[in-house]
């Protein structure tokens, strides 16, 4: 039963005549950001995105008004070598999260202010198919962590 | 007389057959031993390379027998897979204690064009593990890649991204000879690879 009713209100929600939602139905948590010694343009942004959509959640682009270009990118194990490749979409079936974590799915951040140190905050908006959007902020970790 | 022998013989049955199946165990994993060591040294048979390291002094793989030495390849702005395996190393070697003082860390570039000896430094210096950051030319930089069966790729991105470099993510444990004894994989659990670097202290 603690299974079915939140099934039960999900499907009642998905059912009401509400105008088109002008927030996507997600739930972002613990947004973070590697930081890197030296001069480095480049790094990678992590996150879990949890679908709260009555169909599946397409996220199609990331901007920031901090960095210069973010991708969405997908890590794979291929012929032995860890290769990036650019997705054009990040697809979240409803009612399942979508983990970004080191070694998988990630986005991409290129060209971040010189300025960049731990514990800054880079916002990213999060642009979904159905024209919504979500700005979140990743705090900046070292790699130790 | 003939009683006691009786008695005798299911002992000496016991006795035999635990030394027979002791002896096949160890004759056994022995073999099993020979067999990795013999396939790990297929990786850099001669033991050795040179490269320059992050103060421009000449490195020699040779002059560091008797160290336990990890080695990978990677590059500077590597966004996730390098800066996730020395933090994970360096995560292992706490939990050696000690014994993870003892452990020279090698980090080769496989990017020379915009790893610098200077980059390096700076990079190591944030760390604080005994590590040293190795370069070259490209062609130095690949005969080592090459010895070692690793592998990389340079990936063009948009003009403002620059490139990308797909590269092996294996972290190769090499003994006090020189040798490649073990492979940590990027997956490896920080307590497994503590273990495996335990095995050859
Ligand atoms: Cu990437
Ligand atoms: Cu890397």
């Amino acid at each position: 039963m603690k299974k079915v009713l939140p099934l039960l209100f999900g499907m009642f929600i998905c059912m009401m005549p509400i105008a088109q939602s002008v927030e996507p139905q997600v739930v972002v948590h613990d947004p973070w950001i590697r930081w890197l010694p030296g001069e480095r343009p480049n790094s990678a942004a992590y996150m879990t995105l949890e679908s709260k959509s009555c169909g599946d959640l397409v996220l199609r682009a990331v901007t920031s008004v901090k960095v210069k270009t973010v991708e969405m990118h997908t890590m794979d194990n291929v012929d032995g070598k860890m290769t990036m490749r650019k997705v054009k979409e990040i697809r979240i079936k409803p009612g399942t999260q979508m983990e970004l974590k080191p070694g998988g799915l990630h986005l991409m951040i290129f060209g971040l202010p010189d300025s960049f140190k731990v514990g800054d905050k880079i916002d990213l908006t999060l642009k979904f198919a159905d024209g919504t959007f979500k700005t979140i902020y990743a705090v900046a970790k070292a790699p130790q962590e | 007389m003939n009683g006691k022998h009786s008695k005798a013989l299911p002992y000496i049955g016991v006795v035999v057959s635990i030394a027979i199946v002791f002896l096949l165990v160890l004759t056994l994993s022995r073999q099993k031993h020979q067999k990795d060591i013999k396939y790990y040294t297929v990786m850099n048979p001669e033991l050795d390379f040179s490269l320059k390291d992050q103060d421009g002094q000449d490195f020699h793989l040779r002059d560091h027998r008797g160290e336990i030495v990890l080695l990978f390849f990677g590059y500077l702005t590597c966004p996730d897979i390098c800066p996730v395996t020395i933090s994970k190393l360096s995560r292992a070697y706490r939990i050696l204690g000690g014994d993870g003082n003892k452990i020279l860390t090698v980090f080769i570039t496989i990017d020379p064009e915009r790893d610098t000896p200077q980059k390096l430094k700076e990079y190591l210096k944030y760390f604080k593990l005994n590590m040293i950051g190795l370069t070259g030319t490209k062609q130095e930089i690949d005969k080592v890649v090459d010895s070692y069966k690793a592998s990389y790729q340079k990936v063009e991105m948009d003009s403002e991204a620059g490139y990308l470099m797909d590269h092996s993510d294996l972290v190769y444990l090499i003994d006090a000879k020189g040798r490649v004894v073990d492979l940590i994989h990027f997956d490896d659990e920080v307590e497994r690879i503590a273990q495996m670097i335990k095995k050859v202290l």
